[in-house]
């Protein structure tokens, strides 16, 4: 429910500025024309996301209670196959980082001792990516769309105290689905001039939801955060 | 007989003030010397093991009884210097003594009593080193008589003793002469002053100790009186395991002390001793529980103390009880859950078969993908 709430208020916060453009003072009359479509090379995307992450399994919740993590990634898709009119088919890597600490309870009474216990994830997957862009390229709409599906490598380590109580690798399956809205429409002028100089071609900000299929580190969240393609 | 452990913290270097006034006379020689302008005077304290304090400029220098042992050396260095043939020595006197007078600097040899106004404390003759390097004592017992013998620094025991040190340009062939070689035409000797302030009383313990305790470690922290904090000062945990019916032993074990860990930086009040020492690498020096006999269970009595700059050390703080304990970490938590603990091995693959169908089909598609580009391409 929670989760649901957050997801719509992001959506609302990503609508606004949108809405507040259209209804702004038509001083610069260049802005409101349809875009001009420019042969630029795009073959790449770099996405950032933040997000919280809890694995799913009793012991954790019991060890960690609220700690919810926020888990931190970075994704780069390089596209395979553009299809017209849909969108590109590309092949991802990413790579995520969570960090989990709570006192140690003390054996006997169940209390909280002096030391922490922690959980560190570093969450790396290998994805094949179905971009769709129609809406944005074809009717002017700055929303694209993602479908990701492939494989999660979790590497993660615990320890107590000075102890460190075992490492290991967590291979599991991933998915995901992605709304994005691009910033192009914000200043077109800028989004060009990005262009020319640095090959982005676009830049947008995102919600995605994923479910990492991992043994006992696995959980289904979102994740809001910025990308670019180039 | 109660046993107190110095055991884990080497919370700061004593900082040692210093004050050298710099000398401001600039002065000027003639004939084949060349001008020496000791614009600034440094001193370091030099210790045994070649680890020095930096005092530049500071306001005073910290003399105790363990200032004047042997082990103490102060460090002249002259930021500018002159090519030989000439010579800067060091020579302090004692009270008014003008020491600028080379009647009154006489070497000691050369004095049929021993005694000389003024005590030369050294030579600099190397361009590249232009340091001077004092034992304590001789810097502080100016009187002869006391060189070697007992009990030194009783000078500095009552009350500070400002000390003026001279450093006349010479011009000596002859350095090994015992008679005070001519300061240099027009020269006025630079002068640095130092003054010398005792601490022989113990300075306020810490207050508020508190521990936290778990299976792999033991940590202690306090709170210090803000006197302490003008002062760089240092701090010391001591473990009092009270095997022989000590007063404020909490119960029985037995552990040795060992060094002081050398990386905890002055401002920290507080640290951790581990289960077992860190790993490869670590600078680290402490002793691990395991190491000093700790067991689950034991119970062991912390209490700090205060050490200030003279090496003076308060009175132990109130002692707090602890005791290592068993604990149930993450690990622990995930052994007792069957599923957890199925999916933490150190490798877990949890691709099923419909899973690993639609990876399957993924790559397929995207090597598809793949080759139809390439086809297009060509």
């Amino acid at each position: 429910m929670h989760k649901l709430t957050l997801l719509l208020s992001v959506l609302c916060a990503l609508c606004a500025p949108g809405l507040a453009a259209a209804r702004a003072p038509d001083t610069f009359e260049e802005e409101y024309k349809k875009p001009i479509i420019i042969e630029s090379p795009m073959w790449m995307a770099l996405e950032f996301r933040i997000g919280p992450y809890t694995p799913d399994n009793d012991a954790f919740r019991e060890t960690f209670r609220s700690d919810r993590g926020w888990l931190l990634g970075a994704e780069l898709d390089v596209t395979a196959l553009k299809i017209p009119y849909v969108g590109q088919l590309a092949v991802g890597a990413g790579f995520g980082w969570s960090s989990y600490s709570a006192k140690a309870r003390a054996e006997a009474s169940g209390s909280a001792s002096g030391e922490t216990t922690k959980l560190t994830i570093y969450p790396m997957s290998a994805l094949g990516v179905l971009r769709v862009d129609t809406l944005a390229r074809q009717l002017d709409i700055p929303l694209t769309f993602a479908a990701k599906l492939g494989a999660d490598f979790v590497r993660w380590k615990t320890s107590t105290g000075g102890a460190d109580e075992g490492s290991g690798l967590n291979i599991g399956l991933r998915y995901a689905l992605q709304a994005a809205l691009e910033l192009d429409f914000f200043d077109r002028r800028s989004t060009r001039r990005l262009d020319d100089e640095f090959g982005i071609n676009h830049v947008y900000t995102f919600f995605e939801f994923f479910e990492s299929r991992t043994k006992a580190l696995g959980d289904r969240a979102f994740q809001f955060g910025l990308g670019a393609q180039f | 007989m109660t046993r107190h452990t110095p055991l884990l913290l080497g919370l700061g270097m004593a900082a040692t003030a210093a004050a050298l006034a710099p000398s401001s006379a600039a002065a000027q020689t003639t004939g084949t010397t060349a001008a020496f302008v000791p614009t600034q005077l440094i001193v370091d304290r030099v210790f045994e093991d070649g680890s020095t304090d930096d005092v530049e400029n500071e306001a005073r220098v910290f003399a105790t009884v363990k200032d004047c042992a042997d082990n103490v050396t102060f460090r002249f260095t002259l930021n500018r210097f002159v090519p030989r043939p000439t010579y800067v020595e060091a020579w302090v006197g004692e009270g008014t003594t003008d020491c600028t007078q080379a009647s009154n600097r006489q070497k000691p040899s050369g004095v049929s009593n021993g005694i000389t106004p003024c005590k030369f404390l050294g030579r600099v003759e190397n361009r590249a080193e232009p340091v001077f390097e004092v034992k304590a004592r001789d810097m502080l017992n100016v009187d002869d008589r006391n060189e070697g013998g007992s009990p030194e620094c009783d000078a500095v025991r009552g009350s500070p003793v400002k000390r003026v040190y001279i450093f006349p340009l010479t011009q000596a062939t002859d350095p090994d002469s015992n008679i005070a070689p001519a300061v240099a035409t027009g020269f006025t000797p630079a002068q640095a002053t130092a003054t010398f302030t005792p601490y022989t009383s113990r300075p306020d313990k810490p207050t508020n100790v508190r521990v936290r305790t778990g299976e792999t470690e033991i940590g202690v922290s306090f709170d210090v009186v803000a006197a302490d904090q003008d002062v760089q000062t240092e701090y010391r945990a001591y473990f009092d395991l009270g095997t022989e019916g000590g007063t404020i032993g909490c119960g029985s074990g037995a552990f040795e002390g060992t060094d002081d860990d050398p990386n905890v930086a002055p401002p920290k009040t507080s640290a951790t001793i581990k289960a077992s020492r860190a790993a490869k690498g670590s600078p680290s020096t402490l002793s691990s529980l395991d190491e000093l006999g700790i067991q689950i269970g034991d119970t062991v009595a912390v209490s700090a103390v205060t050490i200030d700059p003279a090496k003076n050390e308060s009175f132990l703080s109130e002692p707090v009880c602890v005791q290592r304990i068993s604990t149930l970490g993450f690990r622990d938590a995930c052994e007792a859950d069957p599923e957890c603990k199925d999916g933490l091995s150190t490798c877990s693959v949890s691709f099923g078969p419909s899973h690993g169908a639609l990876a399957l089909t993924g790559l397929t598609g995207l090597v598809a993908a793949f080759a139809l580009r390439r086809r297009r391409k060509a």
